[in-house]
């Protein structure tokens, strides 16, 4: 495997995705945002970023807090340590790909 | 999205939309008109306790017009940090311009011609250098042309005489009519829907 081949397969694919990066990288920005802020600020419909969101949350990057405001339900969302770590490291090695691709 | 992710870019923007409904600019031109009512009525430091009615009004209202709307943001501790001295910089400026317009106007005995001839102004002028630094502070670009428009209001009327009183009512009409319009654009752009009950 030559060391290109080797950087972009150690690319986190779940945070590769341009959807969830633009969900993860809006969340990393902020404490936390509910779903109606995040589908506002990502122009993504109500079914897609919910889609995104099961993924993440399944990899334990998004920390789902459902709860209600008065009678409107409100779902909050949080990157987790892990999340946060992903993005970092994925910035990384996406860095590391751009440069050698310049080089 | 385009090839770099602005990761400043993009809390800069989740910090706009607190000032995207226009509600802070009804609530200054509605203060404005208040002031500007009271001056006239001879009760010119009642003016100051408006700003402290309006500020937990505008909290309120903005709560729940936006929430359902563009949704709930938590800012990161350094941005509210940053806030938090914001604040308390924008609250001192503005007891200062208050006091000082109060002071100079009511009972300042202004010697010279040129002297008595700016003073009539200053009230809304010190108001125009605060909507500045409100608009400088917080990156609401409507509050810069406000500003201009006070300082315009305050020379013009001074020269032509006319009390203070006059220029802060004309201030806040121009304010409480731009700050409708951009509230009313905000209700059209971001009715209230919930993607979540979409998805």
């Amino acid at each position: 495997m030559t060391p290109m081949a080797k950087r972009l397969s150690s690319l986190d694919r779940l945070i590769h995705e341009p959807a969830r990066l633009l969900i993860v990288a809006s969340l990393y920005v902020v404490d936390g945002a509910d779903f109606v802020f995040l589908s506002r600020q990502t122009n993504l419909t109500g079914g897609n970023l919910s889609s995104h969101l099961n993924k993440l949350e399944e990899a334990g990057y998004v920390d789902v807090e459902k709860s209600f405001v008065g009678k409107r339900p409100q779902t909050m969302l949080r990157l987790t340590r892990k999340g946060r770590a992903a993005l970092r490291a994925y910035r990384r090695s996406m860095t590391e790909v751009l440069e050698s691709l310049s080089a | 999205m385009g090839a770099t992710l602005d990761m400043e870019g993009l809390e800069r923007r989740a910090y706009q939309t607190l000032w995207e409904d226009g509600l802070i600019d009804v609530i200054s031109g509605v203060g404005l008109l208040a002031m500007g009512t009271a001056w006239i009525m001879h009760e010119a430091a009642l003016g100051a306790i408006f700003p402290a009615i309006l500020v937990p009004v505008w909290s309120s209202a903005h709560r729940r017009l936006s929430a359902p709307r563009v949704g709930v943001v938590e800012f990161a501790p350094e941005r509210r940090g940053r806030e938090r001295k914001k604040q308390l910089v924008l609250a001192l400026i503005g007891v200062l311009c208050l006091a000082l317009g109060v002071a100079v106007y009511s009972f300042g005995r202004p010697t010279g011609e040129v002297f008595r001839a700016i003073v009539p102004g200053l009230p809304a002028a010190l108001l125009g250098l605060g909507a500045g630094l409100v608009g400088a502070m917080c990156g609401i670009r409507r509050f810069l042309l406000y500003a201009a428009a006070m300082v315009v209001i305050g020379a013009l009327g001074a020269g032509l005489g006319v009390r203070p009183g006059w220029h802060l009512l004309s201030g806040g009409v121009i304010v409480t009519v731009s700050g409708i319009a951009v509230l009313v654009s905000y209700l059209h752009r971001y009715p209230v829907d919930d993607p979540e009950a979409s998805a």
